[in-house]
């Protein structure tokens, strides 16, 4: 039993399928279960280079099921060692690329941090790629900081600039861009408020022409964050939406404090009714944004367009 | 005096609280409420301090009390000559009146019964007014039947905010004043024969949490055993968030229940919440 999180600095096609083929065909050969949950284009090169033993692999393209970096360790992580229960599970996870924007990278980086911290003791192997050809020199630094182990032109180090990663995700823990001036706006303080925030939220995404399926998805997420502030924190909330190029995006500001930075991250037990609303707005949204202070939490979903 | 609104279109099957914080708006809600009444060939049933004064009150409203107290279709007491007889307040007892009061003005030739408790009462140091939540969200068991339909007045000068909250959220619909004049109440309970169960419509959320809770937990209390599994139908409902999902999926747990008309995005939000998992459930699409 034991955990190994590496990461990869690769640069070009041939070093990526040479670092990460060898780590799957070991893994095979070892019996784990193994997933590849890597972008697009570095998918399909994956996919051809294992075709021997893609029998043995499970893959995804983590554009998809990892658009959201904080639905990667309940949504992709953990619900593959979930099914795979019992055995040691390898998976090569690259949630970092170099079309991340500036407002997605801190919630990549922290997810980066944070999968130490819900991994210890646990029985896997997630091995990081990093384009370190194409990706900014801080992104790069900050594998450092978040990957206790590092492959580099084919050998393994121990990372000296690694940090705790309850430290790492408290460092990103950033304050979002303002609010733009003419965003709509709906406070809220009372349960019975909850109807007019999600006709609030309807509204908005009609307006954005969000597809209908994505609206109620984002009215469920917000519905829920919306319920937390009422039911967790003093004084009520306010939720603001407006539209960036390609986005739709939706606000939730209150007074709390949101203590755990784990939470959102691992799926409740079965028999607890409460505590999903977070876990399900990862699930549900392409992005959630979180800055939490000792005076107040701003939550940000966005909805691609 | 007499005002539009959810208070007016409220139906034999609602059970709404309503929040008030002075004596006008309560004479005006009331009265609104019981001139619908009127209208509808109903019975109504008043159990609240003062009939006397609250029948002053109507007539100056404009609604022809006396002619309605003379007939008998319009009823008041006060909750001592009632449900509070013994001294004591009990749940159990009090919805077993309700039902009885149904039958009784069924028989009489009325729709059904539209009741209006006014609850000041609970904010005195009777015995039994510790179980009042509970008895607010169970109570939803009694009207979902179809016979009866009641508002609950709330002082707010009276209680506390917390208890506030806790009895609000125990019934389906909530009128506010000032609200939308067309907003419906947020939800109904509508018992079914054939198939045997339950017709959810409107929105499930926090707001009336405790009202949904009760009706899935003892839903097979509720319904006559016949072997089919209890049937949910949430075709016409618009909204559940995620704990409605927990209290559907354990009122599976208890019996073999059956979900229908669901949207895409109910089935959705049932399935990451491992609905899949549970053997007593089945959901089917609209």
């Amino acid at each position: 039993m034991s955990f190994d999180h590496p990461g990869l600095l690769y640069e070009g096609v041939e070093d990526y399928l040479t670092a990460t083929t060898k780590f799957v065909r070991g893994a095979v050969a070892a019996g784990d279960a193994v997933l590849v949950a890597v972008p697009g284009p570095n998918l399909t090169a994956l996919r051809d280079s294992l075709s021997d033993v893609a029998a043995s692999v499970d893959f995804a393209d983590m554009t998809v099921a990892g658009r959201n970096p904080g639905r990667i360790i309940p949504g992709v992580l953990l619900a593959f060692a979930a099914t795979h229960a019992g055995r040691r599970v390898s998976i090569i996870g690259e949630p970092i690329w170099p079309g991340r924007s500036a407002v997605e990278y801190p919630a990549c980086a922290q997810h980066e941090a944070l999968i130490n911290a819900v991994f210890t003791g646990r029985d896997a192997a997630i091995l990081c790629p990093y384009d370190a050809g194409r990706l900014d020199a801080a992104a790069v630094r900050d594998a450092w900081q978040t990957h206790p182990v590092m492959i580099v032109d084919g050998g393994r180090q121990d990372s000296p600039a690694y940090v705790d990663p309850i430290i790492t995700a408290a460092q990103f823990n950033q304050p979002l861009p303002a609010v733009p001036a003419g965003a709509a706006r709906q406070p809220y303080s009372e349960a019975t408020d909850l109807g007019r925030v999600r006709r609030f939220v309807a509204e908005s995404a009609a307006r954005a022409g969000l597809p209908e399926a994505r609206a109620d998805d984002l009215i469920t997420a917000a519905n829920e964050l919306a319920e937390n502030t009422i039911v967790h924190t003093p004084g009520g909330g306010v939720m603001a939406m407006w539209t960036e190029p390609g986005t739709l995006v939706c606000q939730i500001d209150d007074h709390g404090h949101l203590a755990d930075p784990l939470a959102g991250r691992i799926p409740a037990p079965a028999h607890i009714e409460g505590g999903r609303g977070l876990l399900l707005a990862h699930h549900l949204c392409d992005l959630v944004r979180i800055h939490t202070t000792a005076s107040g939490t701003t939550i940000r979903l966005h909805m691609t367009l | 005096m007499i005002e539009a609104g959810m208070l007016d279109r409220l139906r034999p099957g609602d059970h709404a609280c309503v929040v008030i914080g002075d004596d006008e708006t309560r004479v005006r809600c009331l009265a609104t409420y019981i001139s619908a009444g009127l209208r509808e060939s109903d019975r109504i049933l008043y159990l609240g301090p003062d009939p006397d004064g609250l029948a002053g009150d109507l007539v100056a409203a404009g609604v022809n009390a006396h002619p309605a107290l003379a007939r008998g279709q319009l009823v008041m007491a006060t909750p001592e000559q009632a449900y509070l007889a013994s001294g004591t307040f009990d749940p159990e007892v009090t919805m077993a009146g309700w039902r009885t009061e149904a039958g009784r003005a069924q028989a009489d030739g009325y729709r059904g019964l539209r009741a209006i408790g006014d609850m000041s009462w609970a904010a005195r140091p009777v015995p039994g007014a510790d179980d009042l939540a509970w008895y607010e969200a169970n109570v939803n068991r009694v009207f979902a039947d179809g016979g009866a339909m009641a508002i609950c007045v709330y002082d707010r000068r009276l209680f506390s905010a917390i208890d506030m909250e806790r009895v609000n959220r125990a019934h389906p619909a909530s009128v506010e004043p000032g609200a939308d004049p067309e907003e419906d109440p947020a939800l109904r309970f509508i018992r079914t024969f054939d198939p045997p169960g339950v017709r959810l419509r409107g929105e499930a959320d926090l707001s009336n949490r405790q009202a949904l809770r009760a009706v899935l937990e003892r839903l097979a209390d509720d319904t006559p055993a016949d072997g089919r599994p209890l049937t949910v139908d949430v075709s016409e409902l618009a909204f559940a968030d995620a704990a409605a999902m927990r209290i559907l999926m354990a009122a599976a747990g208890a019996s073999r229940v059956r979900v229908t008309g669901s949207s895409p995005s109910l089935r959705r939000l049932l399935a990451f919440h491992g609905a899949d998992a549970v053997a007593g459930l089945t959901v089917e699409a609209a």
